[in-house]
């Protein structure tokens, strides 16, 4: 059974939007219980019934370096090897997560694997924290139930042109270049329908265009997300595939992978996903041959050196 | 169309020697005040229509592309 579904027609836009503003670490457990590569798996047994874990990550250093869990002290009772290092008995081949990433990746994770809980490291690949799906569900009904205060305590103070939280998802086809653009203009739309300032809004088109151009020349088909609170303004693409194959040179200004065909339409000089990062406050991509998935963020009232791109 | 996308100035003017409604969609998007079509092209029918939905004008000149932009500057300069 999934913990949550992102697709948009599956859960409330209320649950889907918190799940694209939180991050990880707004989310995972930081008081970790770690053991050392060479901590017996007697020591470790103890541990976990003592503080009542069923998982522990195995760390030489602050580096993680493998994962414990109560099945593979189970087994290593039967065996009758419990004075062995953890380091023999560890699984090696781990699923991280890193605490910068949308919580969405975390729920993603959970949908793909039948795991219990993932280690997240830090942005210089150090054991920062332990995420689990009931992390997830505490935070989210913390988030909801703040938000429900939000609403009922703004009822009659919000102001009329404060722009309200609005979510709005347009389905992108491959090669579509016709209606590509499309759904940009009715997001720039709806932002000045919204009172966004004007050179916010402009960003965020930019944004949004360069998404739904890559999804009709690149993408095997997609979708293109709005999310709008008197926060920020979010902008999701998500495609079926096939992947980004070098995100790195993907991400260097010049860098194209478009046919001769696509660039005598103007398209394909390189410069989408770096134009995407610059117009943005926050940035993050992922990508596998099942697919990519882009969220460019704009801040509504941070006014930062970005306003004035 | 990216090399436009990257523009930070207001009131743009959007010459160019392709005449897609995507020209037209990008200019949109930069909030551009106008597009050139150089070297006599001609816009269809949809790309016009697409324009006048956005406010945008469009001119069509029989002028290749460096001409064009000196011409424009020259204006420019001139007001």
């Amino acid at each position: 059974m999934s913990l949550l579904s992102l697709d948009p027609r599956q859960s409330p836009l209320v649950l889907i939007e918190l799940i694209q503003r939180l991050k990880i670490k707004d989310v995972m457990s930081r008081d970790v219980i770690t053991a050392q590569r060479t901590t017996s798996l007697h020591e470790i047994k103890e541990l976990m019934r003592t503080r009542r874990i069923s998982g522990l990550p195995i760390l030489e250093g602050r580096r993680l370096f493998g994962l414990v869990t109560v099945e593979d002290v189970m087994e290593g009772l039967e065996r009758g090897v419990m004075d062995d290092p953890a380091e023999k008995h560890m699984s090696r081949n781990l699923v991280v997560l890193e605490e910068e990433m949308p919580l969405s990746f975390a729920v993603e994770a959970f949908e793909k694997y039948s795991y219990n809980r993932f280690p997240v490291l830090n942005e210089d690949k150090l054991l920062a924290g332990i995420i689990t799906s009931r992390d997830i569900t505490m935070c989210l009904l913390r988030e909801i139930n703040e938000e429900v205060r939000r609403m009922e305590d703004g009822m009659e103070a919000m102001p009329v042109k404060e722009p309200s939280s609005i979510s709005r998802r347009f389905a992108v086809f491959q090669h579509d270049f016709k209606n590509g653009g499309k759904a940009s203009t009715m997001i720039k739309k709806l932002l000045q329908e919204q009172g966004v300032k004007g050179p916010l809004i402009r960003r965020a088109a930019v944004a949004a265009y360069e998404m739904e151009i890559n999804l009709v020349a690149h993408s095997l088909g997609g979708e293109l997300l709005l999310l709008l609170n008197n926060q920020k303004i979010e902008i999701i693409a998500r495609d079926r595939g096939p992947g980004i194959t070098d995100i790195d040179s993907a991400m260097k200004e010049g860098f194209s992978t478009a046919t001769e065909w696509i660039r005598s339409l103007g398209f394909g000089a390189g410069m989408g996903l770096p134009n995407i990062k610059r117009v943005s406050d926050e940035f993050a991509l992922k990508s596998s041959p099942e697919g990519t998935e882009i969220h460019a963020k704009i801040h509504l009232k941070e006014e930062k050196n970005n306003e004035s791109k | 169309m990216s090399e436009v996308l990257v523009a930070e100035e207001e009131n743009l003017i959007l010459i160019t020697s392709l005449s897609s409604d995507q020209v037209v969609r990008t200019a949109h998007v930069v909030d551009a005040m106008g597009i050139i079509l150089v070297n006599n092209k001609t816009p269809q029918e949809s790309t016009v229509k697409l324009a006048e939905e956005f406010g945008l004008n469009i001119i069509a000149v029989d002028l290749p592309m460096f001409e064009c932009c000196c011409a424009v500057q020259g204006l420019q300069n001139q007001s």
